[in-house]
């Protein structure tokens, strides 16, 4: 029953379908590195999912949905920032806010364009293709599983590189971490606070767009309402068990990817009940959750004893 | 000759309408020592931000060697010249010494130069023969080193005036005598110090010229070499305090906290605590003596449940306590006064009301679990009076008040849960010489009521003129056990076995 593991294809469809949970939770990642917490990320990727499907239907162009979005992406970020940083506004309230602005918002707008309440098939809009990459394809399974992703994969695998390497290795990383962890030691340290914030807010309105558009222009060729389906929230999880880290990050998107496409399978291959079948990622990663903490703990037990 | 820092005028309100400083007029020489005394909220560290461009001036003018200057950020002084050490360390924990010292200079290159930053800051530390481990995180350093790194991060970005505020408060006397010969150094190489302290011998002995601060403003400037410690005592609160108390003489009669044979190694593997045994009794004052490091911190942590002991027993009331959680001893009937007051003293963002009742909430909760906020508020108000916390109201985020008031309302609200055994540590650190001598009052009222206390602290003074009995730890073991409420234990025989040069045999505690 579980064969299916063995083929490659199950694989490619585990990247696939990490890639828009990695990138949301890339953008948790910088924002609790810069000491914020964004509840507004489903809200802000269902907003870009949107928007570059429409641009890229009116303009016809994939370039120019892929900015817009971008720009809405850090856009919608910004008005979070400007009531949060600015008017001094609560947090959570502000993120709840953005997120029914854009479920209301988004239906709104694809009735009065599209005439449907439900999704924008009637518009022809780009997507993002897919990528053969040489050599990598013929490598036999190997090549079938890494190769012939969405673009937008890629690219999210890559802002995890820069992310970490611009967190970890640039005076900006080391700007933005050191305002998360202690705004007041920072500013006197003579860091514009604000503006090192606002960075941070520009790169998670990036990542959560490429995130949102992924849905509608990669792995759906048009917008559908709600689409988002609460992977933004998901994103904020996975950002715990991250910490901010990027690439712990990256490894518990992974785990999400993998126990949904397992479902997808389940589903298929399998007489298990629906019911159970649908809780199984859930409870997947709830074992693994616990796994990690006990190890966690047992490291931390054998520590204490050796020193005896 | 001219100034080289001069305010004139200079008025500080706080949001909120508090008025912290009031047209203050002073200036400061160049090359000298000049010292800032005042009593808690006073308004010497707001002057101070001010001056360092942390603060907005509300009205008046700042002079820098006869420029006038408006500030917008820090990094407005530090172009001037100016850096600040600030009551409360600001650093960042998670990063290293040199990634601190590092942290907001502005370089050509936008990569991080992990070596190179490590060499700089060694290079610097060499060069102002300050002794720091740049590759080490913050947040294990000791808080001598994290001083020296505060200092040094601002010499490495140039600055010429530096001030310090109560740079000594969390040093032990050695390392305050070492940090005084840097000072001198600094001085010699012509920078100017502003230095703020309530150890008014401190004062004396290192500065120059003193000015008092006294309810935001000034009370005038004066030569060092002018006053005595009584007059600028006099002149600050407006009477002489002394630290001789007459004690009940008390029995104890059951014994409260024992500790036996305790052993704790730390990260590092180093052993801190080689086998420790005591006991604390009622109705008495327990003082624990050593120079720092030698075990004393890693002791209380141990005791209040934060570390966990490798080996040893700890027995509240008859009750072993060694693996209990910190809810469970604090039930028991144990309070505590940490060192550190911001890590883990208090919940800075919160009210001053909330943090004075976060230990005992549970006796203003009904049966429903529901808690009785005006209850809450008559006892915060209660508390606020008795305990002279300068706020503006008990609603003000605790952070917001100054230093020595900050701890005023921490000591409040620990005598006030009505446990029978205390723990503290560093009690009247930051104080002004005023509260210092009511929390002694309170820490000897206390005793008279029958509670057992266990006193550490860096200041001698305060530990012969309070406890009962002495013990000394060097090298995490006790290595004395001195009786002090017959004669009067002198400094120098305390200091002897502090240095471990003399060691009781067979010490019982
Ligand atoms: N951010 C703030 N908001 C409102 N009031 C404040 C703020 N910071 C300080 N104050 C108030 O200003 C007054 C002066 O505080 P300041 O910290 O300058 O005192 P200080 O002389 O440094 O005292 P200490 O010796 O205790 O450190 C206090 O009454 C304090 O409560
Ligand atoms: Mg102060």
């Amino acid at each position: 029953m579980l064969q299916f593991l063995m083929s490659p294809n199950f694989w490619a469809s585990v990247l696939a379908s990490t890639t828009p949970v990695l990138l949301a939770t890339l953008a948790a990642n910088i924002m609790t590195k810069a000491g914020l917490f964004n509840l507004g990320i489903e809200g802000t990727m269902l907003i870009c999912a949107l928007g570059g499907v429409l641009t890229s239907a009116f303009t016809g162009s994939l370039l120019m949905g892929a900015l817009v979005g971008m720009l809405l992406g850090i856009f919608v970020s910004f008005v979070l920032g400007y009531f949060i940083l600015m008017m001094n506004a609560p947090m959570n309230a502000c993120g709840v806010a953005i997120n029914l602005a854009a479920t209301g918002g988004t239906v709104f707008i694809l009735v009065m364009i599209c005439g449907s309440k439900n999704n924008s098939s009637s518009l022809v809009s780009s997507f993002f293709p897919s990528v053969n990459i040489p050599l990598l394809q013929n490598i036999p399974v190997l090549g079938q599983i890494l190769s012939g992703q969405n673009f937008v994969t890629y690219l999210s695998w890559i802002f995890v590189a820069l992310c970490y390497y611009m967190l970890y290795h640039t005076k900006l990383g080391l700007n933005i971490r050191a305002v998360g962890e202690n705004e007041e030691a920072a500013r006197s340290a003579g860091i514009n606070v604000l503006a090192m914030k606002f960075i941070a807010l520009a790169l998670c309105g990036v990542f959560c767009a490429f995130g949102g558009m992924y849905l509608s222009m990669g792995s759906m060729h048009f917008f559908t309402a709600g689409m988002v389906s609460g992977r933004g929230f998901l994103s904020l999880a996975m950002d715990a068990i991250a910490q901010g880290n990027p690439l712990i990050g990256c490894a518990s998107s992974f785990l999400y990817g993998f126990s949904d496409t397992i479902t997808v399978y389940l589903q298929l291959y399998s007489q298990l009940d629906l019911q159970l079948i649908s809780a199984f990622p859930y409870l997947f990663i709830l074992v693994v959750l616990i796994i990690i903490q006990f190890v966690r703990s047992r490291i931390e037990k054998k520590k204490q004893q050796s020193q005896i | 000759m001219e100034p080289i820092l001069e305010v004139r005028n200079l008025t500080k309100i706080y949001e909120g309408g508090v008025l912290a400083n009031h047209q203050i007029n002073f200036s400061v020489e160049e090359g000298e020592i000049h010292a800032l005394v005042g009593e808690n909220g006073a308004g010497k560290s707001t002057l101070m931000k001010m001056l360092y461009g942390m603060e907005s001036v509300t009205s008046g003018q700042i002079f820098v060697r006869g420029k006038e200057v408006t500030f917008h950020s820090s990094k407005d002084a530090i172009a001037e010249g100016i850096g600040m050490v600030h009551q409360h360390f600001m650093l960042v924990d998670s990063l290293t010494g040199a990634e601190n010292m590092m942290l907001g200079v502005e370089g050509t290159c936008f990569f991080t130069d992990r070596k190179g930053d490590i060499k700089k800051t060694q290079e610097i530390a060499a060069q102002y023969n300050f002794e720091i481990d740049a590759e080490r995180r913050v947040r294990d350093m000791s808080v001598g080193m994290k001083q020296k790194l505060e200092i040094l991060k601002i010499l490495y970005r140039g600055a010429k005036i530096l001030i310090l505020d109560e740079p000594t408060a969390v040093l032990t006397p050695q390392e305050t005598e070492e940090l005084f010969e840097r000072l001198k150094e600094l001085k010699e190489k012509g920078m100017t110090i502003i230095f703020i302290s309530h150890k008014l011998k401190e004062v004396k002995q290192i500065s120059d010229r003193i000015t008092i601060l006294k309810g935001g403003r000034t009370g005038g400037t004066y030569r060092t070499a002018d006053v005595t410690e009584e007059e600028i005592s006099r002149l600050m609160v407006g009477r002489v305090i002394s630290f001789d108390y007459d004690k009940q003489k008390l029995k104890p009669e059951k014994e409260l906290l024992r500790v036996e044979d305790l052993y704790y190694k730390d990260k590092f593997q180093v052993m801190k605590l080689g086998g420790v045994s005591f006991t604390l009794r009622d109705k008495e004052i327990l003082g624990v003596a050593g120079v720092d490091g030698n075990g004393q911190s890693e002791l209380i942590s141990v005791i209040t449940a934060e570390f966990r002991a490798n080996r040893g027993k700890v027995y509240l009331k008859g009750k072993d306590v060694t693996n209990a959680s910190i809810g469970e001893i604090r039930a028991e009937g144990l309070s505590y006064i940490p060192e550190d007051r911001m890590l883990n003293g208090c919940a800075a963002p919160m009210s001053v009301e909330e943090n004075m009742i976060v230990s005992n909430i549970d006796s203003f909760a009904n049966k429903a679990k529901m808690v009785n906020f005006r209850k809450v508020k008559e006892h915060s108000l209660h508390l606020i009076q008795e305990f002279n916390v300068k706020t503006a109201s008990e609603k003000q985020p605790i952070k917001s008040l100054s230093g020595g008031n900050i701890q005023k309302a921490i000591v409040a609200r620990e005598f006030s849960a009505g446990s029978d055994v205390l723990i503290l540590d560093q009690p009247t650190r930051g104080v002004d010489v005023g509260a210092i001598s009511f929390i002694h009052s309170k820490i000897l009222e206390m005793r008279g009521e029958g509670n057992g206390i266990l006193l550490v602290s860096a200041d001698l003074n305060e530990l012969i003129s309070l406890s009962d009995r002495i013990l000394v730890m060097h090298k995490g073991k006790i290595v004395a056990c001195l009786d002090n409420t017959k004669e009067k234990v002198s400094e120098e025989e305390l200091g002897l076995y502090m240095l471990g040069i003399k060691t009781q045999e067979g010490v019982s505690a």
